[in-house]
């Protein structure tokens, strides 16, 4: 009898200490939750044995809902992003012009890579578009990991993938691997995490490995070598006139 | 025309040497064969030349091209001639930023047709050629993140024939909308909108009205293009009006050069891509003269080889006759490019 006291009390500790998918997807928010920042950093896009590298540095502010990126390698020198919640423009300097990137535009690789601009202007917060399940704990990469399953809800527009599973670290919050799929099923992208760096109690992908499914032996390597954050931002940095400067 | 260019690569290499400036650059070199009557071959090297220096105050941006010919285009332009795309120095203060020298006066939504641009050629080998310069002394400044507006002024050789202009830009319910009035000759305004948004699909378009120096009304200009990606591919359609258009092909002026401008009052460009990868990627586009119903036509793909060096094939053709715009009789029924590029 005081066996079994002891296994139900112990059932009930479990639940009552037991996090929920929410309360993680909470966590991977607050650690994402940084107030600005800035970065260099570099694309490898890489397909059969062809790779090309492009350079970039930017700002963000409001964890990376607001962002202004400008690449520095010759062949793309003076490309500048911008992008303010939702909405993206990019500016050509041959040009002089900025161009809005909008509707099924969004779809497209960005700069050719695997990372589509949805990817980009979608960095939203999880629990608002997405009913949220925890399917369970594993260990990947001898890391031990929660596994999340995402689902879009019912209505929920703007939404890039219909399903996301994700395998966040359980110490660290930070989301280690991702796959994304369209309603049909079909796995469309993963995303790998392969280095992290802390940074003023924030734990930041510095490496990440991106594969657009759809795309035959081609992946994107996406890495941070310079991070900082709550930097002081050049005045009017996230502005349609600064695009031009 | 040689010696010039010597002096001035003198005179540039002197300047730069040991200097910290930022220097890029492109080589391009089109080898083209034309079928009229009989093959005409042509080749057009160009070279850019790229200068930048910038620090938190300033900006300098210097964009020089020499072309050089040979074959048939060499009988048509010379060996040799330079173009100054930009020259000009930006200096950014709390009010705004002001630009001095030979900058791109640009108005209205980026788009083949806009009636807004300075310069209307179209160079067919590559639409999305880059436009020349003015020189002018331009004022940009800002209202908030997504509203502002520029002022400029390019003074011509008798003060009534200064060209002046303004816009404003806004971002009204994810749409980018512009007011625009510019004087762009002597008794020759336009004023009007533009503007580039989503509906089901993505639309934009620029709506403006010539007028005289008085304001009377002389003739309306637009142009309206839709685009949607299907997957990987591109669709774009866009229509274009001139009122003062020609609606006969006997009012044509015909000449051939490397740039084009539209003379009849209705014109359509349809534009497909494909994006295989970032190394491949095919497009095609057909401008159609909705007048005499002639078209030319490009098919052609792009591979880049390695980083900043791209090579691309084009096929295009004219299905005119006579005296049409788009006429095989005139230019050739069609030809072949090819282009070696690279970038540094």
């Amino acid at each position: 009898m005081k066996k079994y006291v002891l296994v139900l009390f112990s059932f009930l500790i479990l639940n009552i200490f037991a996090i929920t998918g929410k309360e993680i997807i909470e966590k991977v928010d607050k650690n994402r939750s940084i107030s600005n920042e800035y970065y260099e950093g570099t694309f490898t896009i890489i397909k059969n044995n062809r790779t090309l590298v492009k350079k970039f540095f930017g700002y963000a502010k409001d964890s990376e809902e607001t962002f202004y990126m400008e690449f520095t390698n010759p062949e793309d020198n003076g490309v500048k992003y911008l992008k303010i919640s939702d909405e993206l423009w990019i500016y050509f300097p041959d040009a002089d012009d900025y161009l809005k990137i909008s509707g099924s535009m969004l779809k497209q690789g960005m700069m050719g890579s695997d990372m589509s601009y949805s990817d980009m202007v979608t960095i939203e917060n999880l629990e608002e578009k997405y009913s949220v399940d925890l399917l369970g704990e594993e260990v990947l990469n001898k890391v031990p990991v929660y596994k999340i399953e995402l689902i879009a809800k019912k209505g929920t527009k703007n939404i890039t993938y219909y399903k996301e599973i994700l395998y966040v670290d359980k110490d660290k919050f930070i989301i280690l691997n991702a796959e994304y799929f369209a309603k049909s099923g079909r796995l469309l992208k993963t995303i790998d995490v392969q280095d992290i760096k802390k940074v003023k109690d924030h734990y930041f992908p510095t490496k990440m490995l991106i594969k657009d499914m759809r795309r035959k032996n081609s992946k994107t390597i996406i890495e941070f070598p310079i991070i900082k954050f709550d930097i002081k931002l050049p005045k009017n940095v996230f502005s349609l006139g600064y695009l031009k400067r | 025309m040689k010696l010039r260019l010597f002096y001035f690569f003198i005179i540039a290499t002197i300047s730069i040497y040991g200097s910290d400036i930022n220097i890029n650059g492109l080589f391009r070199d089109d080898l083209i064969l034309n079928k009229g009557s009989d093959f005409k071959y042509s080749n057009i090297m160009e070279n850019r030349f790229l200068l930048q220096k910038k620090s938190a105050a300033w900006k300098y941006y210097f964009d020089l091209r020499l072309f050089f010919y040979s074959g048939s285009a060499a009988t048509l332009y010379g060996d040799a001639k330079y173009r100054l795309l930009r020259g000009f120095i930006k200096y950014y203060t709390n009010i705004g930023t002001f630009v001095i020298g030979k900058t791109y006066i640009n108005f209205g939504a980026l788009s083949m047709f806009n009636p807004f641009d300075m310069d209307k050629n179209v160079n067919f080998n590559d639409p999305a050629y880059d436009k020349e310069g003015k020189i002018a002394l331009q004022y940009d400044f800002s209202f908030s993140k997504l509203a502002g507006g520029k002022i400029y002024i390019s003074p011509q050789n008798k003060p009534q024939n200064s060209l002046f202009g303004s816009s404003l830009y806004f971002n009204i319910s994810k749409f980018d909308l512009g007011f625009i009035i510019n004087r762009y000759g002597k008794d020759n305004i336009i004023s009007g909108i533009s503007f580039k948004g989503d509906l089901l699909l993505t639309v934009f378009g620029n709506i403006g009205l010539h007028l005289n120096d008085v304001f009377q009304r002389k003739f309306l200009e637009a142009n309206l293009g839709i685009e949607y990606y299907f997957g990987s591919t591109l669709f774009q359609f866009i229509y274009y009006f001139n009122e003062s258009g020609k609606d006969n092909i006997s009012q044509y002026t015909f000449y051939y050069n490397n740039d084009h401008y539209f003379q009849a009052k209705h014109y359509g460009l349809i534009n497909i891509s494909y994006i295989y990868d970032y190394f491949l990627n095919f497009y095609g586009y057909s401008f159609l003269n909705f007048i005499d119903g002639s078209t030319l036509d490009l098919l052609g793909a792009k591979i880049t080889v390695n980083n900043g060096f791209d090579v691309s094939l084009e096929i295009f053709g004219l299905t005119g006759k006579g005296l049409e715009e788009f006429s095989s009789s005139l230019y050739g029924s069609y030809g072949i490019l090819c282009r070696f590029q690279v970038k540094y």
